[in-house]
């Protein structure tokens, strides 16, 4: 008989292990799952639902989300999910061309549809009779405007109430913290580009369109990769484009390689790390991170303002950049 | 009477050809009617089903009939298309879930249904094989629809080109089929469906080429005027949408402009649907329609027309059964030495005159189990039958 | 086997009638009735099977009174006691051989295939000579052929009397012997009665007995 007791308790046991590869199901036949395309509308839905739903974002940690290219298999459980959150502005190629439950997905950027960029990527070109096109895209890391990521946190609410109205009232309460975060961030960011003013700044890659539009940085992006070394052709396009752009500063999406960081500080150009965080920080999560951009990018603009860099109005007039280069 | 019994089939057998006309002719006075009567019973429950599980429908305006027959039964003729925008105001208004619905295409003859995924939540299909559709160039089979083309999981399944002379619109695409769908016992069987995109594609809204900045396109350059290229015709454009080519896949023009054949419309509750009916009423360039009342009305013209045939089949059957009576006659004359020698012989006059009454029995008998293996025929098959003849 | 007693019978809607005064026929005499066309002799024929019955007079067959008897009475008595043999053989051309000599069970009342009839049937056909025929059809016969399955036919029941109706008049010489032996024999060896109308003249030493039905039939027309 006690034999028996522990080999029953040993096999129970052993059922209720798990294999971390494991395509997620409901904790319980009530719990939905909430498919996210990008890690930021994965941190406000968990903000926002908390253990109600089953919040899952399952591209790779090593790759960009905007242009993973998910397997059958996740795309089928894309397809089983009860919500799948859509950021908009053409973030993650995948989607247009995927099968996905219309009726289960939410575009979080359709309230600001029009207030979108536009981004000119390709030749200009033409076959056939329908004349000439560019595969052109949007630039869709909208959530850096914070004003916009509010505007998300709603549409996420929303579709999250819709999808659990007996957690109605506690989403409610949790979307008004998520909001205070945000304009908090928001608030932090327009004083931070106030001083920062009209100080030219330079951008590893251009994924600050919407960073640069909402809080008035005067940026150029070039096309760097974190971990890679630049070659001697772009450290020269670099320095000719300094005889016109004088920047001091630039924004990364991730830390460079340490001797890129060094030949830039030596040509006086500090890097501050501002990661957009499409996909999830190896370390902490998208209020961590976004508390380490505002305090790097605070911590760059004290050390100008110490030494004198931030320029005159007659300058931020002089080098004000027009919006052409990102409409 | 075993005897007479037997003496009667040989006399029919004996006269093979004037006893299958005869078992011929009685049969089809009697299953014409019943079999008429079976189908268009059938073809009404199937068709009011069908429509009873479509609630609105919203289509550009033109015949509701062509809408609901394009949209449901998958015919060939088309109703004017309508722009895919169409189906975010729909959304947007939360009172209806909105099912894009593009059936202009085929493959064997058979209908490809440009749709999206809520379709097969909507009317409950099931993968029998396979897996349901993930992206571009994908193709599900309805059950029946696998069958007629003999393809499996991982077979292709081609479009068929709508005009030979049209070299620059419809092309044919390879779709790969990763599903079959289980036996829905309705039109879905015979359908290919894919996604709407894909359907766009086979119209050639969406195409795949080399990337025209690639060095290995650069004998597909036509010219170079500073940014703008123009490709000539060697230019290669994919026929088939693959994992290793799908990127290359784009639309011309906004997806809003794209067009559909139907909205399915799903109504949240009965208001909305009066309100989605009432919205539409009077728009120039929309339709919203139920689609049970428009099968109901044409069901009420099919009945009228077939209380007409009916009465002509009685006409006819009568005027058949007094021929059968005077064939019969006809050859109880000719056979009255027959009738004479078995008198003479002592035939009981019983058995003489139960011979004719047995011929007409097992006519009538063999007319009846014709029919009815007809009628029964017509239970499993006369509808799908029907429903592939009138939706050519 | 047979009497006839101022028997007078005539033809409806015909000036024709029969007028037989007497005749007696014993049990297994192997008779033969000659006269012109048309004087009567299928009549008698069919006066004594019971086909027709006489306007008067007396008729005894097989000591059963036939001109009182009901209709289905008289057909049961031909059936089972008679064997009728016609010169246009009278068979049916859409049974087979084995069919037409066992037609008589499938059309007489209370008659049915038997296996002991059916073997009998085998066995007659074998004696007749048509054994490897069984499974055609008349009209895949010769004239000879198609007599002797109507003989077959006739013999099936084991007839008491035996009425033939020029049984070899479509028949060549051969057929003809043939066909009458038969029939001769099956009345000798068992004792059957046997009355037979031919045309045959060189066939008549063969019969018991010869009745001229001139000298039978005393009608002289209408008065």
């Amino acid at each position: 008989m006690r034999k028996l007791i522990v080999v029953t308790t040993l096999v129970l046991l052993a059922a209720c292990g798990r294999g971390q590869d494991a395509a997620p199901v409901p904790v319980n036949a009530a719990t939905p799952v909430v498919y996210s395309v990008n890690y930021p509308l994965a941190w406000m839905a968990l903000a926002l639902a908390g253990d109600s739903a089953q919040v899952v974002f399952p591209a790779p940690r090593d790759v960009d989300p905007a242009f993973w290219q998910p397997d059958v298999d996740t795309l089928l459980r894309f397809q089983q999910a009860d919500l799948v959150l859509l950021n908009g502005a053409g973030y993650a190629r995948w989607v247009a061309k995927a099968s996905l439950p219309a009726s289960r997905l939410v575009d979080t950027a359709r309230s600001y549809a029009d207030e979108l960029i536009v981004v000119d990527e390709g030749p200009m070109h033409s076959h056939g009779p329908k004349g000439e096109h560019s595969h052109g895209t949007l630039a869709f890391t909208s959530w850096l405007d914070l004003t916009l990521a509010q505007q998300q946190a709603d549409t996420v609410a929303g579709a999250l109430q819709a999808l659990l109205p007996a957690r109605s009232s506690v989403i409610q309460q949790s979307l008004q913290e998520l909001q205070r975060k945000l304009a908090q961030w928001d608030a932090q960011l327009l004083e931070l580009g106030r001083q920062l003013g009209a100080q030219p700044v330079l951008y590893s890659h251009p994924v600050y369109q919407y960073l640069q539009r909402r809080y008035g940085f005067n940026g150029h992006a070039l096309h760097w990769e974190p971990d890679q070394e630049p070659d001697a052709g772009q450290w020269q396009a670099l320095a000719e484009l300094r005889q016109t752009h004088p920047a001091k500063l630039m924004l990364w999406e991730a830390a460079p390689l340490p001797q890129v960081a060094s030949r830039l500080e030596q040509m006086g150009v500090s890097v501050v790390v501002f990661a957009p965080m499409g996909n999830q920080p190896l370390q902490g999560d998208f209020e961590t991170g976004m508390a380490n951009n505002i305090a790097g990018l605070r911590g760059a603009i004290e050390a100008f303002s110490a030494s004198g860099a931030i320029l005159s109005v007659a300058d931020r007039q002089a080098w004000r950049r027009s919006d052409s280069e990102w409409k | 009477m075993t005897g007479v019994f037997y003496l009667a089939w040989r006399y029919l057998v004996w006269h093979r050809w004037k006893t299958t006309i005869l078992v011929l002719a009685v049969t089809l006075v009697i299953y014409l009617p019943l079999g008429l009567q079976l189908l268009v019973q059938q073809t009404a429950v199937d068709m009011t089903a069908r429509a009873d599980r479509s609630p609105l429908l919203l289509g550009s305006r033109g015949s509701p009939l062509e809408l609901v027959l394009n949209s449901l039964y998958f015919s060939t003729e088309q109703p004017p298309a309508l722009h895919y925008g169409v189906l975010d105001e729909l959304r947007a208004s939360g009172l209806v879930d909105a099912i894009p619905l593009y059936v202009r295409f085929s493959s064997g003859g058979l209908p490809i249904v440009g749709t999206n995924l809520d379709y097969f939540d909507f009317r409950g299909l099931r993968i029998a094989a396979g897996r349901s559709l993930v992206g571009l160039g994908e193709a599900v089979l309805g059950a029946r629809a696998a069958q007629r083309l003999a393809l499996e999981v991982g077979d292709s399944v081609v479009s068929s080109p709508q005009s030979v002379f049209d070299l620059a619109g419809v092309y044919p695409l390879k779709m790969s089929v990763v599903g079959v769908l289980e036996p829905a016992h309705n039109q879905d069987d015979d359908a290919i469906f894919v996604d709407v995109k894909t359907a766009w594609v086979i119209q050639g809204l969406g195409h795949g080429h080399q990337d025209l900045a690639r060095p290995e396109a650069a004998a597909a350059i036509l010219k170079k005027e500073g940014d703008r290229l123009v490709a000539n015709a060697s230019l290669v454009q994919y026929n088939e949408i693959t994992p290793q080519n799908v990127d290359s896949f784009h639309f011309h023009g906004a997806s809003e402009q794209h067009p559909l054949t139907a909205v399915l419309s799903v109504p949240r509750d009965d208001k909305a649907r009066v309100l989605m009916l009432g919205r539409y009423q009077s728009d120039a360039q929309l339709q919203m329609v139920q689609p049970l009342t428009v099968i109901d009305e044409l069901l009420s013209t099919i009945f009228a027309i077939q209380r007409y045939v009916l009465v002509a089949m009685v006409l006819v059957g009568a005027a058949t059964a007094a021929v059968v009576l005077l064939v019969f006659l006809l050859s109880l004359r000719a056979r009255q030495a027959e009738m004479d020698t078995m008198s003479r012989l002592g035939g009981s006059r019983l058995s003489i005159n139960s011979l004719m009454l047995a011929e007409i029995a097992i006519v009538l008998a063999l007319s009846g189990l014709l029919a009815t293996l007809l009628t029964l025929a017509t239970l499993n098959w006369g509808g799908p039958l029907l429903r592939a003849v009138v939706m050519q | 086997m047979i009497g006839i007693r101022d028997l007078q019978f005539c033809y409806p809607g015909s000036d024709f009638c029969l007028h037989i005064d007497q005749l007696s026929i014993e049990a297994g005499e192997r008779v033969a009735v000659v006269g012109p066309s048309g004087s009567g002799k299928t009549s008698l024929l069919n006066l004594v099977a019971g086909v027709v019955l006489p306007d008067s007079g007396q008729l005894h067959v097989a000591d059963q009174p036939i001109s009182t008897l009901a209709d289905s009475a008289r057909r049961d008595f031909r059936i089972r006691h008679l064997g009728m043999v016609f010169q246009s053989f009278e068979l049916l051309e859409y049974l087979s051989v084995l069919d037409n000599i066992l037609l008589p069970l499938r059309i007489g009342n209370g008659l049915s295939v038997r296996d002991s009839l059916r073997a009998r049937a085998c066995e007659l056909a074998a004696h007749v000579g048509i054994s490897d025929k069984l499974r055609r059809y008349p009209g895949q016969l010769s004239q000879g052929e198609r007599q002797r399955v109507a003989v077959s036919r006739a013999l099936l029941l084991e007839p008491s009397l035996v009425l033939a109706d020029e049984p070899t008049g479509n028949l060549d010489p051969l057929n003809k012997t043939l066909v009458l032996d038969l029939l001769l024999d099956y009345a000798r060896q068992q004792g059957a009665t046997l009355v037979t109308v031919t045309h045959d003249t060189e066939l008549l030493s063969r019969f018991d007995r010869v009745i001229d039905f001139r000298s039978l039939n005393r009608w002289q027309g209408r008065q």
